[in-house]
């Protein structure tokens, strides 16, 4: 073809390329937007999402809403925010390890009257003191980390058990491994997610936005008491 | 709303696929070959059932997907326009890529099974790196490339993912200074190869990620600044010792117009290009920009808007900007430290990458050495950036299994 | 993670603004400066696409065509040689040795880049070459021609004549000149450069014809200094030099407007100390001086105030034009022409009007104003003072009885010459005749003696013509 004539045609192409560039960079920002609000939306149906549970303050009865990893500090950046608390103390959830809690020895935080060291786990009902708080840790159910088991422990009959329930002895059996919640397991429970990327339609969501979801954590009403 | 959200999406690929189809058909009128015709039928076809096939098979994100293999695709246009080897070569090289990236998101996914190696790796990092300072060759007066027979490697690209991994790895477990010393290494050797403008990259990366990880204002001034101080006292210093080629890019920098035939020369090409192209550009295959130096790497840019236009131009930098806000968008959603760290490292590298090589061309800063992401032409720089976006793609996997987690959990409590 | 989400999205601000910033600084430049880049002379495209479109003609003001197509596709010039010469610098050559001559910088229009698309293809389809558009000049054949009569012949230097209502150009020529039809190896690699533009890209200091300035920022800063009497002594002495007027002449005790117009040395000298710099710089500033100049139609060389720490020998020699200022040619006839017209000073424009092949007008001269330096009472009593420098102080040589002339003169010693540079800047102060001129001579003595004889001929040229 000569080059004059694909030049022409060339130009000709040129405006229909670039009409068809506005048009891709349109619908790719309409999907960026879209994808947002339905994020947003699926938040708004599942409040605890990214959360594991929550960290509740003896004293007050106030809860403070736990994510997965942060940290509970003075300051207004602090996941956990509690005045007085000069060091940060950094948790992290460990799957099937429990949350691993980290302070500078300096605070001298305490979990389950333990000082804060190199490996210290914290689980459902743990308590953690530090400063002039004492916070007891309420997991939501689901949440894969070793359950206590009040009744095996050593050395202390069942009657000893109930008398004092802040006495219960903590050991570590997997409770994931009995056939319970698998991350594997539960993903293949939403094969159905996987075909499409839009988050809705993967949760069922529907059903959920008909009932309330109960935001209470499982557990024991008389911990808001204070121990 | 789903319905019309899938519609949409669709939507999208359908018209860029169409957008591929226009092009080779063009490129087929200008010339027409059999290696045109089977590329008409291989890209485009490939363009799309990549970006409706991966998102059904694997949950990642289909938006950066379909935008990603967009670029790259049009790399595969403009290069195939340059010199039809250069574009088949890239297609390859993008398949090799492609593979890659789902290697790098199923290693993201399942990153618990290699915590165990990541001493080994980070030491692998600083060697691969330490490679060419000790055995590379000189090119462009970087000493940043390695050759195995008949290939050639430039290790910095592909060690852009061990950095941000090990990085993100030291910053969620609060071991900065361990970040900080391993980050100057990998620049040190940088800088033994010459190479300023990764050197440049890596810096600004492993800054924000510690900025963002401390959280710390100040912290990252101090950063700034005592980059911007190293970097003016450092080019008076080797301004003298003899790094010759540092003082020519800061010449044509400030004066391109008056040294046009010497050192400004890539510059001023460069922007003739764009001026030259006009709005609309002088169309694919009918432009005239064949004489800027290293237009098929460095100074791809320019090329594409002399033959697109302008208006393509300020697209393709929009679309590289919602490429950044999607990584953005997959690194706040993250529940873990590590991973959004290593999200916001990926998503910095590319939003970076783009301006500092952009803004060279267009001489708002002076020419690096660096290539634009997806587009440029080499196997190696097209490697990094696809593995870059895999491990974005993994942490949005990680992040879908974790939300689908969570709404099994709500739903469990309902019981 | 809280801290985590609040820095990151800290950080996308920053990276989104900078990717946002390649888009606002890539527009502003290409808008900016587009132009300028097409036609330099690293741009090859034009060469190349000079093939496909036959130029239209380059006409002056009154119709005269400059530069024109003929038949075979070859480009000629004004059959007759003065003319040819005369314009060289503003209308170009073939081959862009005068860079950003009309041939080149507006190419644009010439060539008919700006044809819109249909017309291109019908173009091809009828397998004929695109046609490009005419351009009317502002400048006059015929004046320039005259002009280039008067100057001095063997001489370096420069001329521009403006009308300083409109900022067109009447005539921009430089010496030495050439012959666009006979470019020689000798005219190539003449080192006196005669293909560079002295008017627009020639940067030097302009004498006392900066008494202008000076006598404008006294104005503006010094209550009462058109009372006041002051005193000149024949000499002001600095530690490594001293300053003395012309010819060693003692002014004795002086008003301002006699020592304006006997070019008192001493006097402005001290009227700078008296400023302070900061207040000197300001007016500067004011008149365009470090401006940046991006004119629509022509390049101009940017003008500049000396930066380095100022001792008060060097403020006091700039206050007379010396020291180390650097202005051209155009930008003291812009000087000028602001005082001429009520203190505006428009910007100097060379294209009247562009028209395609079907006699459609393209593009429009468009007076624009770019800076406002003085006020009308001013600008007023500037001209009054420069009135008297001609009718009786130094620029006598330039007076053509019968009109109102005013103007100034300046001689600027040069390092490394043995001559002073001869500049005269000055106007006709009549509605119906509104120019305003800068002649600077190379290397050849005093502004009165030399440039101001030129001057008062090219004004009765001026007279001549209307």
């Amino acid at each position: 073809m000569q080059p004059e004539v694909y030049r022409m045609i060339a130009m000709l192409f040129r405006y229909w390329l670039a009409v068809l560039m506005i048009v891709i960079l349109w619908l790719a920002i309409r999907w960026l937007y879209r994808e947002r609000a339905a994020y947003i939306a699926t938040l708004r149906v599942l409040p605890d999402a990214g959360l594991i549970g929550e960290l509740v303050d003896l004293e007050t009865g106030k809860s403070y809403s736990l994510p997965r990893e942060g940290f509970i500090g003075g300051k207004r950046q602090a996941d956990i925010g509690l005045k007085g608390i000069v060091y940060p103390i950094h948790f992290e959830l460990i799957e099937h390890e429990g949350i691993l809690i980290e302070a500078s020895k300096r605070l001298r935080a305490l979990v389950d009257d333990k000082p804060v060291g190199k490996k210290t786990f914290a689980y459902h009902g743990s308590f953690l003191e530090a400063g002039a708080y004492r916070l007891r840790f309420r997991l939501f159910e689901g949440v894969p980390v070793p359950e206590m088991n009040p009744t095996l422990a050593d050395g202390i009959d069942e009657e000893g058990v109930w008398d004092f329930p802040d006495q219960q002895m903590w050991i570590v059996p997997s409770v994931i491994e009995k056939g319970g919640q698998t991350a594997d397991n539960q993903l293949e429970a939403y094969a159905s997610y996987k075909e499409t990327d839009n988050l809705e339609e993967g949760f069922c969501l529907d059903d959920l936005k008909n009932k309330t979801p109960s935001t209470e954590p499982w557990g024991d009403e008389e911990w808001t008491d204070g121990q | 709303m789903d319905n019309k959200h899938k519609r949409s999406n669709h939507s999208l690929v359908a018209t860029i696929t169409l957008f591929i189809v226009s092009c080779f058909v063009l490129l087929l009128l200008k010339e027409l070959t059999l290696q045109s015709v089977m590329m008409l039928a291989l890209v485009p076809g490939g363009f799309y059932f990549l970006s409706t096939f991966i998102p059904q098979k694997f949950s990642v994100d289909g938006l950066l997907l379909t935008l990603v293999n967009f670029l790259c695709c049009i790399g595969i246009i403009v290069l195939y326009r340059m010199n039809p080897q250069y574009g088949v070569n890239q297609a390859i090289n993008f398949l090799a890529g492609f593979l890659a990236m789902i290697l790098c998101m199923l290693g993201i996914r399942y990153i618990e099974a290699f915590k165990l190696f990541r001493i080994p790796f980070t030491m692998a990092c600083i060697a691969v790196m330490l490679a060419p300072v000790l055995i590379g060759k000189e090119i462009h007066g970087a000493k940043a490339w390695l050759t195995l027979g008949r290939f050639s490697v430039q290790p910095s690209e592909l060690v852009k993912v061990g950095l941000v991994l090990v990085n993100g790895y030291l910053l969620s477990k609060r071991k900065l200074l361990v970040s900080i010393t391993f980050s100057a290494i990998m620049l040190l050797l940088l800088l033994l190869q010459k190479d300023m403008g990764t050197a440049l990259l890596y810096y600004a990366v492993a800054l924000m990620m510690m900025y963002v990880s401390t959280g710390s204002l100040s912290f990252f001034l101090a950063g700034v600044v005592g980059a911007t101080g190293t970097v003016v006292v450092g080019y008076q210093l080797l301004k003298r010792i003899g790094f010759a080629h540092l003082s020519r890019r800061v010449t044509a920098w400030l004066s391109p117009w008056h040294t046009y035939q010497d050192e400004g020369y890539q510059t001023v090409q460069s922007l003739l290009a764009i001026v030259n192209g006009g709005l609309f550009g002088l169309g694919l295959g009918a432009g005239n920009a064949s004489n800027i130096p290293v237009r098929e790497a460095d100074s791809i840019f320019p090329f594409m808007v002399n033959e697109f236009g302008m208006i393509f131009g300020v697209c393709l930098i929009l679309i590289y900007t919602v490429i950044f806000v999607r990584g953005i968008g997959i690194a706040l959603r993250a529940r873990q430290k590590f991973f959004s760290l290593i999200a916001l490292g990926c998503s910095v590298f590319i939003g970076f990458q783009v301006f500092v090589i952009i803004g060279g061309n267009i001489n708002l800063i002076p020419i690096t050495g660096v290539t634009l992401p997806f587009i440029s032409y080499g196997g190696t720089s097209l490697l990094s950036s696809l593995c870059i976006v895999g491990v974005l793609q993994g942490v949005e996997w990680v992040n879908r299994t974790q939300m689908a987690l969570d709404a099994r959990m709500a739903y469990c409590r309902e019981d | 993670m809280k801290r985590l989400r609040q820095t990151i999205r800290k950080v996308v601000l920053m990276i989104v603004g900078l990717l946002l910033l390649l888009i606002v600084f890539g527009a502003v430049s290409v808008t900016t400066q587009g132009n300028r880049w097409f036609s330099s002379a690293a741009n090859t495209y034009l060469r190349d696409r000079k093939t496909a479109a036959i130029p239209g003609s380059i006409l002056d003001r009154r119709g005269v065509v400059l530069a024109s197509t003929d038949d075979e596709g070859r480009r000629t010039y004004h059959p007759d040689e003065k003319v040819r010469k005369a314009c060289v610098h503003v209308v170009g050559d073939r081959e862009n040795n005068v860079g950003f001559g009309a041939e080149s910088f507006m190419a644009n229009y010439l060539y008919g880049f700006n044809t819109p698309y249909i017309r291109q293809v019908v173009a091809m389809l009828r397998g004929e070459k695109l046609l490009g558009n005419h351009v009317m000049l502002s400048i006059d054949g015929e004046v320039s021609a005259k002009i280039a009569n008067v100057f001095p012949q063997g001489k370096k230097g420069a001329v521009v004549v403006m009308n300083y209502q409109t900022g067109e150009i009447i005539a921009l020529l430089s010496f030495p000149n050439f012959d666009p039809d006979n470019i020689t190896y000798t005219i190539k690699n003449d080192p006196a450069r005669p293909f560079w533009n002295n008017a627009t890209r020639w940067l030097s200091a302009p004498g006392s014809t900066f008494k202008v300035v000076t006598l404008a920022s006294t104005l503006r800063n010094m209550k009462g200094c058109q009372e006041r009497l002051f005193k000149c002594t024949g000499v002001i002495d600095f530690k490594s030099n001293q300053m003395r007027d012309a010819n060693q002449v003692v002014h004795g005790v002086i008003t301002l407007r006699d020592a304006f117009k006997e070019s008192c040395n001493v006097t402005f000298g001290n009227l700078a100390l008296e400023l302070g710099d900061r207040k000197l710089k300001r007016t500067a500033k004011a008149f365009g001086i470090g401006d940046h100049f991006l004119f629509s139609d022509l390049v101009v060389e940017n003008s500049s105030y000396p930066k380095n720490a100022r001792t008060n020998k060097q403020l006091a020699w700039t206050g007379v034009g010396q020291d180390a200022l650097a202005l051209t040619p155009m930008h003291m006839c812009m000087i000028a022409s602001a005082v001429a017209n009520d203190g505006v000073m428009m910007e100097p424009k060379l294209l009247l009007k562009a028209v395609d092949e079907n006699g459609k007008v393209r593009a429009d001269l468009e007076p624009h104003t770019v800076k406002k330096p003085l006020s009308k009472e001013e600008a007023d009593i500037i001209s009054d003072f420069m009135r008297e420098a001609i009718l009786s102080g130094t620029g006598m040589k330039a007076n053509v009885p019968g009109q109102r002339i005013c103007g100034k003169t300046g001689s600027a010693q040069v390092d490394g010459q043995a001559e002073t540079n001869a500049w005269f800047i000055g106007f006709i102060d009549e509605e119906s005749i509104p120019y305003a001129i800068c002649v600077a001579v190379m290397d050849v003595g005093g502004g009165g003696l030399v440039a101001a004889p030129v001057a008062g001929e090219i004004f009765k040229i001026l007279f001549d013509f209307q």
